[in-house]
């Protein structure tokens, strides 16, 4: 028995028969082996460009966000100007209201009338000392130290969001849930619910914006007070719209119905501004986002060799993005057709290249000197 | 005498290689076809990501207008002899609010249920009169103009083998032939950060220069 099937064997190897079919088997694993690889680097590169997609939306919308904070200052300032100069112009009606009064009550027959119209001076003055306090003060004013102060935090948060959407991964892992929840006791509900906590607060980070400088760190570089400002005349309050302004508001405070609010009546105000007649840059800030890799055990082996070290090798993307322009004291008439030409042309967000980033590669503090090579450290971990 | 002949025809090795042959021809031509065929559609994968990025920078540049046709898109990334036959498709946009439209929404929604449609409106209303017409211009818009434009392109490309071979390439909801990128790309709205309004006050500025110069 055992020697009629070694007699078979032996014959089946000696013959030519069917050797069609070991090729083929072996072509086809060879063939799709080669197909395989190559549809992983193809994965790989595709990785690679939705990466890129997601670092590029995440830069431009930290820049965009920038830009938004830096024009709505901007603008609001513009508007505080704006208001504040139609209530000068309300204060003046008073004033010049106020005298006509004063006069009026000069006289034995006409001072009844002189009272009335010195409380509908004051009735007006009033009116715009309301609007101002509405409108510039509890609006304006806080709306404005909410996008200096909040501009940079929203950008972060709208940047990951926009990076998340175009499929960048998590940077912060969710952590595992401790589970047992229902019947476990109580400090396991706290642990899952800050588990929990935890996890939510982080879902969302998957673009790590490093500023190049520290200005924009925290706000957006919008200085305050650099303009000493007045209504009438913004930029010069020694000049002659300045001296017009107090005189007007001294005409104002013979009104003895305006006792209550004299001091009040004249408002300086500290204005956050884009720097004015320069062309404003923003520090360009760099985002980077990475994305999972995933290649078949046959792709390994081509592209990695059997080191484990090469296993999964992810894929990084960076953009660096920059908010540009901004001038408060340009107007263009082709700006955008949203934006009035009388608050100055508006900023606009950028994605630039690299090469244009200047570092501050040296520091020194206390006669301790630190080198940061930035670009090597570009070259090493994000340019590969 | 038939069936001996026959017995004898199988055991003989005359005419097994051209058996042998036509029975694997079938695999080397699949095999074949396979390897024009993924390459190509991985190529063209290839190209729609870039198609796609380049309909959601259009559009964010645009506040959502794409001001390119599929035509121009056609020309631009299959316009050689690798995309001959490749027939472009640009999905229905799907743009999506920042999580901050998305919160100013909810909060919205939820007032709406709260109060009413007629109650929200009125308090909005109010609360825009007495800011000044602040509110609207400095705020809700502002948010509200944080959007994320999409940009979806499929492409239909004629395949050797029938296209139903290659679903495990194509995205999903998509007919056999056809091909996505499986992923939209989404711009921020880059035009929004010059958006403003005007309060009330501000435009009665406007209109006074307007009639007086």
């Amino acid at each position: 028995m055992m020697r009629a099937l070694g007699k078979t064997c032996l014959k089946r190897i000696s013959s030519d028969r069917g050797v069609a079919f070991y090729y083929t088997a072996f072509i086809t694993f060879f063939i799709l082996s080669i197909l395989t690889v190559i549809f992983d680097v193809s994965a790989v590169s595709r990785k690679k460009i939705q990466a890129q997609n997601a670092a590029d939306a995440a830069a431009l919308e930290m820049a965009v966000w920038q830009c938004r904070g830096m024009n709505i200052v901007q603008n609001i300032n513009s508007e505080i100007y704006q208001t504040d100069t139609v209530i000068c112009v309300i204060y003046g009606i008073a004033g010049g209201m106020t005298i006509i009064a004063k006069g009026l009550e000069a006289s034995v027959f006409l001072a009844p009338i002189g009272v009335i119209v010195e409380q509908a001076a004051a009735a007006l003055a009033r009116v715009g000392y309301l609007v101002h306090n509405l409108v510039v003060d509890v609006f304006l004013k806080n709306l404005r130290l909410v996008y200096v102060n909040g501009t940079m935090v929203m950008g972060y948060i709208a940047a990951n969001n926009v990076a998340s959407a175009n499929g960048a991964d998590q940077i912060i892992p969710p952590i595992p849930s401790p589970g047992g929840g229902g019947g476990g006791d109580i400090f396991s509900k706290i642990l899952e619910f800050i588990v929990n906590a935890i996890n939510k607060l982080t879902s969302g980070f998957v673009a790590i914006g490093i500023p190049t400088s520290t200005d924009v760190i925290l706000k957006i570089p919008v200085e305050e007070g650099d303009a000493k400002s007045m209504p009438i005349n913004i930029k010069d309050p020694e000049g002659a719209g300045g001296i017009a302004y107090r005189v007007l508001i001294t005409t104002l405070l013979l009104n003895a119905s305006l006792a209550d609010i004299s001091t009040k009546l004249v408002y300086v105000d500290k204005p956050y501004r884009s720097k004015e007649g320069v062309e404003m840059k923003m520090p360009p800030m760099i985002w980077g986002v990475w994305k999972k890799n995933d290649v078949s055990y046959i792709s390994k082996y081509f592209l990695g060799g059997d080191d484990s070290s090469y296993m999964n090798p992810p894929v990084l993307a960076y953009a660096v993005g920059q908010a540009q322009g901004g001038n408060v004291t340009m107007t263009s008439a082709y700006d955008h057709e949203f934006r009035p030409t009388h608050y100055g042309v508006g900023a606009d967000a950028f994605l630039i290249s690299v090469d244009n980033l200047r570092f501050k590669e040296d520091m020194e503090k206390g006669g301790i000197k630190i080198h940061f090579n930035i670009r090597e450290y570009f070259d090493k971990f994000l340019l590969h | 005498m038939e069936e001996k002949k026959c017995r004898n025809r199988m055991r003989s090795g005359r005419g097994a290689i051209f058996l042998e042959t036509a029975l694997v021809m079938p695999i080397y031509l699949v095999l074949l076809c396979m390897c024009i065929d993924i390459p190509r559609i991985l190529m063209i994968k290839q190209r729609l990501d870039g198609a796609q990025r380049l309909v959601s920078e259009i559009r964010a540049r645009n506040e959502g207008t794409l001001t390119v046709d599929t035509a121009f898109l056609q020309k631009t990334f299959f316009d050689d002899g690798a995309g001959n036959g490749v027939k472009i498709t640009i999905k229905p946009y799907n743009d999506k609010g920042s999580i901050m439209n998305s919160a100013l929404n909810t909060i919205q929604d939820w007032l709406k249920d709260f109060l009413g449609k007629f109650l929200t409106g009125v308090l909005e209303f109010l609360v825009n009169i007495i800011s000044g017409g602040s509110l609207e211009p400095y705020f809700l818009n502002v948010f509200n103009k944080d959007v994320f434009y999409s940009g979806e392109v499929t492409a239909n490309a004629p395949t050797l083998l029938p296209a139903i071979a290659y679903n495990a390439f194509a995205g999903d909801d998509l007919p056999p032939s056809d091909f996505g990128t499986g992923y939209a790309c989404y711009m921020p709205s880059c035009n929004s950060c010059k958006y403003t309004g005007e309060t009330f006050i501000s435009k009665m500025c406007d209109w006074i220069h307007r009639v007086f110069g």
